[in-house]
């Protein structure tokens, strides 16, 4: 029991030298009274209108850039290949194929034949020659 | 200067860019977050959101309402991948309850609004973790930009800008590598990956509703809109959605634009990210 004003005292002293000074950015730093402002009910009603719009809206497509892989491997080695392909409404605008394992201009060439196609359409490509190339795109399309 | 708190489980910053400005206005910036917290963070008891998961039901304040609404919308737009009736899913993490009995507490459908009050059927819960953060970053720009024209909000990573401002896209799994620089101009950015919020090696806090587990097919999103809200939630939305819901959702939303970035090292980008 006597040790019990030691202790409180022990306490005391430490608590104290546990608090650090206040970051100044942390504080309010004002001495004025804080009102929250009310319900925004104009940007309530404006979300509101944008949720109902997202109903009406299935037709306006924003273009899309997709980029996949479409690695595949030849009898030469793993071919990294990577199609990039714009997209407007669902038709092929714009596509090219690159690699930094193995020559696929060619097909990147005969990508080109996909423009104006629907994307659908690039699940059944061929390019002669490229058959093993061809089959990892059709797959990677199918796979979008 | 910037001043920062922390709030709604992150840092929150407000930079006010004009010469003046009014330490009042900063201060009852940050009173809009601490009350939307107070209000609505699933972390507290006795607040609205608790009493409504608590009794199932609930009188509806037009903020309420418009909040549930929009979370019923993702969950529509998204075919049900996103659903904000997933807490049980978030609380369970980690602690292995199986997975039929979480499933029968699941199901936006669940939520039934009237004119005046919300009611919660079989049980389920919802919460606002998806799109609360950038709804409040709107509320705080709305009051902010009745007042100064240049100033930038980030709420740990949810960014809104007033004026203009290049905002770089870093690889949340690479230090200092970015997928490339864009501006915004008065509107806000937001991202979501599972890489800061990890509660194991695997598991995360963005879960694919129709497993019950971490959804990683996604690396990271990025999403633009003039709102927060949609910015915020569409980023959630699109991480846990496959491709083709992705690109629906892409075609329906007016002035949403993202950048996907797939696990598979697979991009789809739309709008200001397709130049990247």
């Amino acid at each position: 029991m006597k040790l019990l004003p030691l202790l409180l005292l022990l306490a005391v002293l430490a608590s104290c030298g546990t608090q650090t000074p206040a970051e100044n950015i942390e504080e309010n730093e004002t001495n004025e009274e804080i009102t929250v402002p009310v319900d925004d009910e104009e940007y309530l009603d404006s979300i509101s209108d944008e949720l109902d719009g997202m109903d009406n809206n299935e037709t306006s497509m924003n273009n899309e850039v997709i980029e996949f892989d479409s690695a595949y491997r030849n009898p030469a080695g793993d071919v990294d290949m990577i199609v990039k392909m714009e997209v407007n409404n669902g038709v092929i605008e714009a596509i090219e194929a690159n690699a930094t394992t193995w020559d696929v201009s060619d097909f990147s060439t005969a990508l080109q034949s996909l423009i104006g196609s629907p994307v659908e359409e690039g699940e059944t490509f061929y390019a002669a020659g490229s058959s093993i190339a061809s089959e990892a795109f059709n797959n990677a399309i199918k796979a979008l | 200067m910037k001043y920062s708190r922390n709030l709604l489980g992150t840092r929150c910053s407000i930079e006010i860019l004009d010469c003046d400005f009014s330490m009042k206005d900063i201060e009852t910036s940050f009173a809009l977050i601490e009350n939307f917290e107070k209000n609505y963070s699933r972390f507290l008891r006795g607040n609205i959101l608790s009493k409504l998961n608590k009794e199932k039901k609930h009188s509806l304040t037009k903020e309420l309402k418009v909040l549930i609404e929009i979370g019923v919308k993702l969950g529509d737009i998204s075919k049900g991948y996103f659903d904000i009736t997933i807490l049980p899913y978030l609380e369970n993490a980690g602690y292995g309850i199986e997975q039929e009995r979480l499933e029968e507490n699941i199901g936006y459908k669940h939520i039934i609004l009237s004119e005046s009050e919300v009611q919660l059927e079989n049980s389920v819960s919802i919460e606002f973790g998806a799109y609360g953060k950038g709804y409040i970053l709107d509320r705080v720009y709305n009051y902010l930009r009745e007042k100064y024209a240049h100033f930038i909000l980030d709420f740990g990573g949810d960014i809104k800008v007033m004026g203009k401002r290049e905002i770089h896209l870093e690889n949340p799994g690479e230090d200092k590598k970015y997928y490339g620089v864009i501006e915004l101009e008065n509107a806000s950015i937001a991202s979501s990956n599972g890489l800061k919020r990890k509660f194991g090696n695997e598991e995360h806090h963005l879960i694919n509703i129709k497993n019950g587990k971490s959804s990683n097919d996604v690396y990271t999103v990025f999403c633009c809109h003039s709102k927060g809200v949609f910015a915020d939630g569409f980023a959630t939305v699109l991480s846990v959605s496959p491709k083709k819901v992705t690109q629906d959702i892409l075609k329906r939303v007016p002035g949403l634009e993202a950048l996907i970035v797939y696990a598979d090292g697979s991009q789809l980008r739309s709008g200001r990210f397709i130049s990247l």
